[in-house]
């Protein structure tokens, strides 16, 4: 992590995130920096223009256990519409996992465990039909996944997000999904 | 907030450098950012930002050039809490590098350093790990200015009137209660983060649904305990998933180096 620190500090403007993403510059290496700059490794995202899409999930937990198989869904129905459409999301899927928030006006209120699946594609052109057609094809999928814990569809979305467009959109989005598989 | 009563227009708290929805405010209204002015100018890099952190790191707070909202406050101890009072205009790189220098660490917060703390508590940000909690979560004081211009303290202890769910009310509270101007945050003691990254076939990393047991799905499991989990996948790359875990240590063993 050395070289991080290096260019963390001295070579701000090549502040590009990929840079400071460990498993880009060190695969396969045993690594040790302080746990505050291990999980403050992205500088200089905001220089990227992104469409961005992130869904938040309510992991159930059984017997004191996240939902494995869960997670490898959600994991798995996001990669399959990703591969099917890669001109239009040409950036990243990322999963991330942490417990539920006891704060009343958090996403994640409540939640057992939550699992965030981001996707973002970069916006160099206007692809707006298709972008929306891929946040609506996944959204399917999303919705029609499963828990062990209670088998019923469409219960674990806690939040889909649009960005840049107006909250209301995903949960409008959101809703709908309920509908369908109520 | 004073002027803006009287005037009968609204206040808007600035964001910094995360945020793709439209969030700007109306003309003629009022727009507060709490960074110093150099940094919340359009043409803030990131080294001015990490310049702006050192120039804080290792110095008394009461006396830098900044505002009053960008002190971070020598950490203290209250009923076995170790306690930090953090200014709003106190940046995550900041904090990064005053936890380094004062050997505390906060277990959760967001990967990007340039967004404000205090900013990323009131948006309810979160980052990663099976044990950790979104960022409000670990507020034990929230200080404000609302909407009658006068100055509101709370904090965890203030039984009397149900503290505890008002400061985590206050913490989450998305902008909606007036002005945050600091908050005093529950710190633990500095660990090292033990990191092996790796890049593999994503059947190697992440098992398809239908397998429950086997090595694959053990690696799995253990994978979604480390203390940080974050995995991505590149469609244009698209052939592996990088997994960016680590695991949280107490020493660094022998022979290795930061």
């Amino acid at each position: 992590m050395k070289y991080v620190e290096i260019l963390r500090n001295y070579c701000p403007q090549l502040g590009v995130f990929i840079f400071s993403n460990p498993t880009l510059m060190f695969s396969g290496k045993e690594l040790y920096t302080y746990y505050p700059s291990a999980i403050h490794y992205f500088w200089g995202i905001h220089n990227i223009r992104v469409r961005n899409f992130e869904t938040c999930f309510n992991v159930p937990s059984i017997d004191g256990l996240p939902d494995y198989q869960l997670l490898q869904k959600i994991w798995w129905a996001a990669m399959d519409v990703v591969n099917r459409n890669k001109k239009v999301v040409n950036m990243v899927l990322e999963m991330r996992l942490f417990k539920g928030s006891e704060c009343p006006l958090t996403l994640q209120y409540k939640f057992d465990y939550v699992c965030t699946m981001e996707i973002a594609r970069v916006t160099t052109d206007d692809v707006e039909p298709e972008w929306n057609a891929v946040i609506e094809e996944i959204f399917s999928e999303f919705g029609k996944l499963t828990s062990a814990k209670d088998n019923k569809p469409g219960t674990h979305i806690g939040l889909l997000s649009d960005y840049p467009s107006a909250l209301g959109k995903g949960v409008a989005r959101f809703s709908r999904c309920q509908q369908a598989h109520a | 907030m004073k002027k803006a009563k009287a005037e009968g227009k609204k206040v808007r708290g600035a964001g910094a450098r995360h945020s793709w929805s439209r969030c700007f405010p109306e003309d003629d209204q009022f727009l507060v950012s709490l960074y110093p002015a150099e940094i919340a100018s359009e043409k803030c890099t990131t080294g001015d930002l990490v310049n702006y952190a050192k120039s804080l790191a290792g110095t008394p707070r009461e006396n830098n050039r900044h505002s009053l909202c960008s002190i971070i406050k020598e950490p203290f101890t209250y009923e076995g809490k170790t306690l930090a009072r953090i200014g709003a205009g106190v940046s995550n790189e900041q904090m990064r590098a005053w936890c380094i220098a004062n050997g505390l660490q906060y277990k959760a917060s967001i990967l990007i350093v340039e967004p404000s703390f205090v900013g990323c508590m009131s948006t309810n940000s979160h980052g990663s790990g099976i044990t950790t909690q979104p960022v409000p979560d670990i507020v034990y004081g929230v200080e404000f200015i609302n909407c009658e211009g006068e100055v509101q303290v709370i904090d965890k202890d203030d039984y009397h009137h149900n503290a505890k769910s008002l400061v985590q009310a206050a913490a989450s509270s998305l902008g909606l209660i007036g002005i945050i101007t600091f908050i005093t945050v529950e710190l633990e003691p500095l660990k090292f983060a033990h990191l092996i990254p790796s890049i593999k076939s994503p059947e190697l990393l992440i098992p398809k649904p239908d397998v429950t047991t086997g090595p694959l799905f053990e690696r799995f499991k253990k994978a979604v305990h480390d203390s940080y989990s974050n995995w991505l996948y590149f469609p244009v790359e698209g052939k592996n998933v990088y997994e960016n875990n680590f695991e949280a240590v107490s020493e660094i063993p022998p022979g290795q180096k930061l």
